[in-house]
């Protein structure tokens, strides 16, 4: 894991909900699929790989040594199908630890969703790993 | 709504996923791991099979939060994840009340397999 990018913000990018993409979400799930409003967790880092916040390249984890270690939400106002968000990414921490089994490696990354003026609505942090 | 300390918002066993479920929820996402649709993929990860999405687990404690207590009402919910999940496996999902402070109840989110294996444990809380 490239421990050097730490702190790095990555050029905000947009992000609007997609109703298909939405029941797909929910289908998923084994879940009735429900759009009378965008699901809690709809919005998730993932969708930042094509939209220019490729964690695991930028990071260097290989998928075959990745795990993922936790998310948190926090809610912030109500998101709208209408709402087209900017987002911005922020490696907040990497981290190096000693594990029993080999070394691991830590990264947790902020993703700020805000609409256009401004106003923030979500906070997601996600906890990636990486096995040695 | 009066929450008191102790008290079981939710304890549901929700049926475990199959392949095209996977598929469906990476599409959802976004997802472009194989290591959720493609076995060989998985196995030359150190896994037996293909892996159920983590978020997975997040979303189904955020969507039966939110069809508890109001998805309006939401206010954070933190999430690890501590064992992997396998096509077919059920979970078991639970939320008991911690506390109340103010205006915000807090409470702890179990995921567990049949046999008592944790794959996921959270807090959250939510606007009384």
């Amino acid at each position: 894991m490239n421990l050097d990018m730490q702190g790095h913000v990555y050029a905000p990018f947009k992000v609007k909900p997609d109703p298909a993409l939405a029941e797909k979400f929910l289908r998923g799930q084994g879940a009735e699929a429900d759009l009378s409003t965008v699901p809690p967790t709809y919005m998730i880092f993932l969708r930042g790989e094509t939209r220019g916040a490729d964690l695991f390249a930028d990071l260097g984890i290989p998928r075959q040594k990745a795990l993922h270690g936790g998310q948190r939400y926090e809610w912030f106002g109500p998101i709208g199908w209408d709402d087209e968000l900017d987002v911005t990414v922020t490696l907040e921490t990497v981290t190096e630890k000693q594990g029993k089994g080999g070394k691991i490696w830590f990264a947790d990354v902020a993703f700020d969703y805000a609409r256009a003026d401004g106003t923030r609505v979500l906070r997601e942090i996600t906890r990636l790993i990486e096995r040695e | 709504m009066t929450k008191h300390q102790g008290e079981v918002i939710f304890d549901v066993v929700v049926p475990g996923s199959d392949r095209q479920h996977l598929a469906d929820f990476s599409e959802g996402t976004e997802d472009p791991n194989p290591i959720h649709v493609d076995e060989a993929f998985a196995q030359a990860a150190g896994f037996p099979t293909v892996l159920q999405q983590g978020p997975m687990t997040t979303a189904h404690f955020a969507r039966l939060l939110a069809a508890e207590v109001g998805q309006d009402r939401l206010r954070w919910l933190d999430v690890t994840f501590t064992a992997p999940v396998y096509p077919g496996e059920d979970l078991r999902i639970k939320a008991v009340v911690t506390g109340v402070e103010g205006d915000i109840v807090t409470c702890a989110l179990t995921a567990e397999k049949s046999d008592g294996t944790s794959t996921a444990r959270a807090e959250a809380g939510f606007e009384a």
